[in-house]
């Protein structure tokens, strides 16, 4: 009997307080009528089928009945509840629509099949962690190295695409066989390029993006030419929708063939490396043999890889620490207009209560306890954060590709909304917290004040505690104005720093990306050749030179 | 709405609760002879169904809180006997409930005749 009285603690507690006695009774006189060696576990189980689902159903019954009164209440008053329901969706719609960005470039595992044991490598070489690699210097490693299982180099190329329609100016991953079965991600359409095939064919993969705008999604599109620069080139394959590398401004994948003349020259750095670890091989453990062969390689080419060391970063890793303080201070910005949203509504919700204090008084008096009334008062705010909490939803995920813009591209965020079930609990939790956070401290204050006091004063004057709670809230919303308006400050330097480039270090950023351009002396599409490459190299000195760094 | 004490009768205030619940209308049915405490009304309601429905505990005195605020049934105050235990609270039928029982009854009896006169018949066992 005592785990039965214990459970009728699920119970609403005036129906506990009327009906404990009787209950126990009734149940006490069941539980005799149940008999054999697994009595014990058959009166337990007794206990819990009777108690369980009755609690349940009448707190809902308790629940039906509160939102039928607060929607009655709130009808009597439709400006109090629109200011709530537009204040709630601004809320919790900015973060929802914030976390779920978040979600994206912090904790959701990147498209790729076991995207955690996927790495970058870079060389790192006076002050630069993060330089490209030479062909050679990736040949070396490759070979020299038994950390990964698989490595594969590329780096991003231009073309003008003529023949389908408008023209475009595609972005082209020039990349070697290994790069994409590396990543795990089976094409959705043909397949891939393989060893066998690099530099033999013009070949090229399609972006799912490219393959809906230009070849309206057409399966048929496997085999025929395009023309890439006035290149023919043959459609393989098409990536499916989520694949986006190595940024999701990518349009398509072409074979990348190093010539043995690519490698004669170690300072030739434009090829961006990533591998997969081993099983059982950590980072760390890559880390450690990468330093070695790179001490090894400095050893041997003493004048051409002086000073070269390497760095191994996993992929979610890359995202710079500007796009990242960016990502932040946008949660935080969000996270201090809900703070101040709670405080704001939380004196609304006090100002209300100081009205609705004979309303209260009178319940009081007619039998409705302290609890009750500030259950009554708590659905109330809670109903109200869930209606103001589903508008705020339905604005995120018509917002989400809006924010997806205000991010580099590099950032491996969705261009579609992509509210997953994940940040609808996210963003029930914050619904339930906010309404929680501007109801309940009212709804305490509310359910203690004496009914006889309430219908004597009539509400005219508040009390003390009153007065401190809004001076509380007060300080509280003084305090989250200025965090926001310092995180806004943040924020806005944060998006015109990620869209400047780095002064000083726009050499090394501009070579990969000179390469995709075509120098107006020659028509040749750029390849991994010496020659080619030196004249690359000129053009880009000339073009630096005649543009200003900032 | 709550109907305080059985002391509105009229016709659209018996409409109003009706369909009645199962259980709701097994326990006007079990109080409508006597006046009976929680337990022997699902003594009751066990021996009339012949075993096919035994209401728990929380299952009843949930229907018996909604029906004291309905004002179908009332809490007798006296006690019974004094050797009676005192945990035992019984309930009567109020007039209000025996109108809702009454209009229950008729719209089952007319579901059941509408049945027939389309030819349906019980199952046989």
């Amino acid at each position: 009997m005592r785990f039965y009285r214990a459970l009728l603690r699920l119970y609403p507690s005036a129906f506990r307080v009327e009906y404990c006695d009787e209950l126990c009774f009734a149940f006490s006189e069941r539980a005799r009528e149940l008999a054999g060696p697994v009595a014990a576990l058959k009166i337990i189980l007794a206990a819990l089928a009777d108690v369980i689902p009755n609690a349940l159903a009448a707190h809902w019954e308790i629940l039906w009945q509160d939102l039928g009164y607060a929607a009655r209440s709130l009808r009597r008053t439709p400006g109090f509840a629109l200011t709530v329901v537009l204040v709630v969706a601004l809320a919790v719609g900015a973060n929802t629509a914030v976390f779920s960005l978040a979600d994206f470039v912090f904790v959701r595992p990147l498209p790729y099949t076991d995207a955690g044991r996927l790495v970058k490598l870079w060389q790192n070489a006076g002050g630069f962690g993060t330089m490209e690699a030479s062909p050679a210097n990736y040949r070396d490693w490759k070979a020299m190295t038994t950390s990964f299982r698989a490595m594969g180099a590329y780096f991003r190329n231009a073309a003008n695409l003529v023949d389908t329609g408008e023209p475009r100016r595609l972005e082209i991953v020039k990349a070697t066989p290994e790069l994409l079965p590396l990543l795990g991600v089976a094409p959705l359409v043909g397949r891939v390029f393989t060893a066998d095939e690099t530099g033999r064919d013009q070949l090229v993969v399609l972006s799912y993006a490219l393959w809906t705008s230009q070849f309206g999604g057409d399966p048929g599109v496997i085999g025929k030419a395009v023309r890439l620069d006035g290149v023919p080139h043959t459609v393989i394959g098409v990536m499916p929708a989520a694949f986006q590398f190595p940024s999701r401004t990518v349009d398509a994948w072409a074979p990348l063939a190093l010539r043995e003349d690519a490698f004669a020259d170690r300072n030739d750095n434009y090829l961006e490396v990533v591998a997969r670890l081993r099983p059982g091989v950590t980072a760390e453990q890559a880390r450690r043999e990468m330093a070695l062969v790179s001490t090894r390689l400095e050893r041997e080419h003493p004048k051409e890889n002086k000073d070269v060391g390497s760095t191994v970063l996993g992929l979610r890793d890359e995202l710079s620490e500007r796009s990242r303080l960016l990502v932040l201070a946008l949660c935080g910005a969000t996270l201090c207009i809900l703070l101040l949203a709670c405080a704001n509504l939380a004196s609304l919700f006090l100002a209300r209560g100081a009205h609705r204090a004979r309303e209260l008084a009178v319940r009081s008096a007619l039998g409705a306890g302290p609890q009750r009334l500030v259950r009554q008062l708590v659905t109330e705010s809670v109903g109200i954060a869930f209606v103001g909490g589903a508008v705020g939803i339905l604005a995120a995920v018509a917002g989400e590709p809006l924010l997806a813009r205000l991010v580099p591209t590099s950032l491996p965020v969705s261009q579609h909304a992509s509210l997953d079930l994940r940040v609808l609990g996210l963003a029930l939790a914050l619904v339930l917290l906010t309404g929680l956070a501007f109801g309940l401290a009212p709804a305490i204050r509310a359910g203690r004040s004496s009914a006889l006091d309430a219908l004597r004063s009539g509400a005219r004057t508040a009390g003390g505690r009153t007065q401190r709670l809004r001076a509380a809230l007060v300080i509280v919303e003084v305090a989250a104005s200025v965090v926001l308006l310092v995180l806004s400050g943040l924020l806005i330097r944060a998006v015109l720093t990620s869209r400047r480039p780095i002064p000083g270090s726009r050499w090394r950023t501009c070579w990969p990306s000179r390469r995709r351009s075509r120098c107006p002396n020659t028509r040749q599409p750029p390849s991994a050749s010496s020659s080619t490459s030196a004249s690359w190299r000129t053009c880009v000195r000339c073009r630096a030179c005649a543009a200003p760094l900032t | 709405m709550a109907i305080l004490g059985g002391m509105t009768n009229d016709r659209e205030s018996v409409d109003q609760l009706l369909p009645l619940p199962p259980a709701t209308f097994h326990i006007l049915l079990a109080l409508l002879d006597e006046e009976r405490h929680g337990y022997a009304i699902i003594q009751d309601i066990e021996a009339r169904t012949e075993g096919e429905l035994r209401l728990s505990a929380g299952t009843l005195y949930r229907s018996v809180a909604r029906m004291v605020e309905q004002g179908l049934i009332a809490e007798v105050t006296r006690r019974r006997s004094p050797a009676d235990d005192p945990r035992r609270r019984y309930y009567r039928l109020t007039p209000f409930g025996t109108s809702v029982a009454r209009a229950e009854m008729r719209r089952l009896s007319e579901l059941v005749r509408l049945a027939r006169a389309r030819g349906l018949k019980p199952e046989t066992a």
